[in-house]
């Protein structure tokens, strides 16, 4: 075919067109699926945390041991996670996985957290008003945590032109309550090397 | 010779008369910039394409922001996310883009720019604010986050508008209203970064005081003390957190929206060559040229008015609506605090339309082109037809003169301490024009324990030697 300036023209504008209008598609995928797009933490880096300080955190004595000394199961509260990353990064993700665990284990007890344990007292307060004396839940019942699990979130970045270099570390510790011993500390990192 | 000339200047002036997107909603406009919220309301919504039209974006756009002002804020928040879900969703349509080939871009569903769909959410997230629905507003926060990610991974370039500072620290003050001092520091902080690192090269804005004291605040009380000391240090600030601030009562984060952001215009380039008239015509309404110079055809023998060739690429750009205020203060209950300037809306547009010009004018070009294959292809069958032709090519020729033009020129904020119960401040305006057009608004805030309140305030003047563009 002759290349004249028409057909020059039209190829131009089909193929701007055709860059323009990219068609809009949804695909449903498993959740367990590893897709990583921007290289930013995802729930893919929320999951392998979960699954990584949860393995480690089960099988280590400091339950046994607490069992033996007291006759009693450990109780827990998984305290803060901060963020000291650069990212909006809920640590709530993998924080509901390890209670889950700690829970169906049969080996932990888990109690709220400070801000839901405020809304507890609330409905008991509303309870103590309106509730029947027989079914009015009391005050001074609730159970203390033995420990606390903190947790902080950091991450490194190195960048030189398009390449870019991660690595998200997050510490997770746990304190006896009473005696401020650390009876359990593990740390999970994440390395992301992206080429844009 | 002389009846040809004539024609091509009555082409010229007919061209002149194209009306831009800003003239042709003139009245919604006036009534706008006039503080007329009520009238410019229902100018708006007598639109009847509205929601359908080509134009919704700016439509949902514009009416957010009138309804925002006039305080029905679910209202607003209904045609905001109404703008937000087009921004989503919206896929330019094949049949346009090709319609706009042949025409002009105009004819085209407007996308709206980068910076007008963070903006949207800034006024979601304020309009939540507004009513102490603190969760919703943090929604907004979490979009604006993805959207930002979306703007940097766009454009791999430092030199270019892909972060905004002012989106990082209203992200900030939410989560801090929220008492979420962890996220609020985190976006404190990448507001900080942006400021240094782009916003001082491209746009000369330093950060905010408000924006580093709020830095050391939320890194104190997120229990990182090394870090506060760190930007103690770099910004030579010695702050320290009040001892009962957990308990004491209320602030309040004041916005002004001063003055107006720019408006769209267009600039073009027209061309009259003919080899009856011995001359080319240049011309460029935007820089006042007019030239005419020989032109000699060859050994073309036609002297004929169908020889002659209009050609027209025009282009948008951006004009200034310059503010009337240079600088605002509030101050009441022994407290003097300096509105900072968070955001300059204004240069932002000029930079984004600046970005792109190359983009630009590789369309307007294109389309020129085309137009031009067309006429010459209808001059082998018919010259006149072709000359009629390229007359409506010209005439139809029109940049995309479209944007958001309820935005304001600039953003400044405070944080003020508010005591318990009724407050009393005043927001202090300063003119640039002279002492005559200062102004001062009087608020009454009610403080109560631990609570953040926001107040929003809009000044809707320009300077008033500013003309709107004549084109």
């Amino acid at each position: 075919m002759k290349l004249t300036l028409r057909n020059f023209l039209f190829a131009a504008i089909v193929a701007t067109l055709a860059w323009g209008c990219q068609p809009h598609t949804v695909t449903r995928v498993s959740p367990d699926q590893q897709i990583d797009l921007s290289g930013r933490w995802n729930d893919t880096d929320s999951r392998m945390v979960a699954q990584e300080m949860i393995s480690d955190v089960m099988t280590r004595p400091w339950a046994e041991e607490h069992l033996k000394a007291t006759g009693k199961k450990p109780v827990v509260i998984i305290g803060a996670v901060k963020n000291k990353t650069a990212e909006h990064i809920d640590p709530e993700v993998f924080i509901k996985d390890m209670e889950k665990e700690f829970i169906n284990s049969g080996r932990v007890r888990v109690v709220q957290d400070a801000s839901f344990r405020e809304k507890l007292r609330e409905e008991r307060a509303d309870q103590s008003d309106y509730a029947s004396k027989e079914t009015a839940k009391g005050w001074g019942k609730e159970l203390g945590a033995d420990y606390m699990m903190f947790g902080v979130m950091t991450a490194v970045t190195d960048q030189y032109g398009k390449k870019k270099l991660t690595n998200y570390k997050v510490n997770l510790e746990l304190v006896n309550l009473e005696t401020n011993e650390k009876v359990w500390l593990n740390d999970k990192e994440i390395k992301k090397y992206i080429n844009n | 010779m002389i009846r040809s000339s004539i024609f091509a200047l009555l082409i010229l002036i007919g061209l002149s008369s194209c009306a831009t997107y800003y003239q042709t909603n003139q009245k919604f406009n006036s009534e706008f910039q006039q503080g007329k919220l009520e009238a410019a309301e229902k100018t708006l919504s007598s639109d009847k394409k509205g929601e359908e039209g080509r134009n919704r974006f700016l439509y949902l756009v514009n009416q957010g922001v009138v309804n925002s002002m006039m305080g029905n804020y679910e209202l607003s928040n209904n045609y905001l996310e109404k703008a937000y879900i087009f921004g989503e969703d919206h896929r330019k349509s094949v049949g346009e883009e090709a319609l706009a080939m042949v025409s002009n871009p105009m004819v085209t569903t407007y996308p709206g720019e980068d910076h007008e769909h963070l903006l949207i959410l800034y006024y979601k997230a304020l309009n939540y604010m507004m009513m102490g629905k603190t969760e919703q507003a943090l929604v907004e926060c979490r979009r604006l986050d993805i959207r930002q990610y979306a703007l940097s991974d766009k454009y791999k370039s430092e030199r270019k508008y892909r972060k905004d500072a002012f989106i990082h620290t209203l992200m900030g003050i939410c989560y801090d209203a929220d008492k979420d001092y962890n996220n609020a520091f985190i976006a404190y902080r990448n507001a900080y970064e942006i400021y240094k690192n782009d916003y001082k090269k491209l746009f000369n804005i330093d950060a905010p005081y408000q924006l580093k004291e709020d830095l050391i605040r939320t890194a104190l009380l997120s229990g990182f003390p090394d870090e506060a000391d760190q930007y103690r240090k770099a910004f030579n600030i010695d702050y320290r957190l009040p001892k009962d601030y957990r308990k004491r009562a209320g602030e309040l984060v004041f916005f002004w929206n001063n003055g107006l952001g720019p408006v769209k215009a267009e600039w073009s380039v027209n061309f009259t060559l003919g080899s009856n008239t011995g001359m080319v015509t240049f011309a460029n309404q935007d820089l006042g040229l007019n030239f005419a110079f020989p032109y000699s055809p060859g050994d073309n023998k036609n002297n004929d008015l169908t020889d002659l060739n209009f050609i027209r690429v025009a282009f948008p750009k951006y004009v200034e609506r310059p503010t009337v205020f240079s600088g605002g203060t509030l101050t009441g209950e022994g407290l003097n605090l300096k509105m900072n300037e968070v955001e300059d809306v204004n240069a932002i547009a000029f930079k984004t339309l600046q970005e792109r010009m190359l983009l630009e004018f590789s369309k307007s070009l294109m389309r020129v082109a085309l137009k031009k294959a067309a006429e010459y292809g209808m001059r082998e069958q018919n010259q006149n037809a072709g000359l009629a032709l390229g007359i409506l090519n010209a005439l139809t020729e029109k940049a995309d003169t479209r944007n958001w033009q309820t935005l304001p020129h600039t953003i400044y904020y405070t944080r003020a301490p508010l005591k318990s119960g009724e407050n009393n401040f005043d927001l202090q305006l300063k003119s640039k024009l002279g002492a005559q057009y200062n102004q001062t608004h009087h608020f009454k805030f009610t403080g109560n324990p631990g609570k953040t309140i926001f107040q929003s305030f809009s000044s809707l003047e320009i300077d008033p030697r500013w003309r709107q563009p004549g084109y």
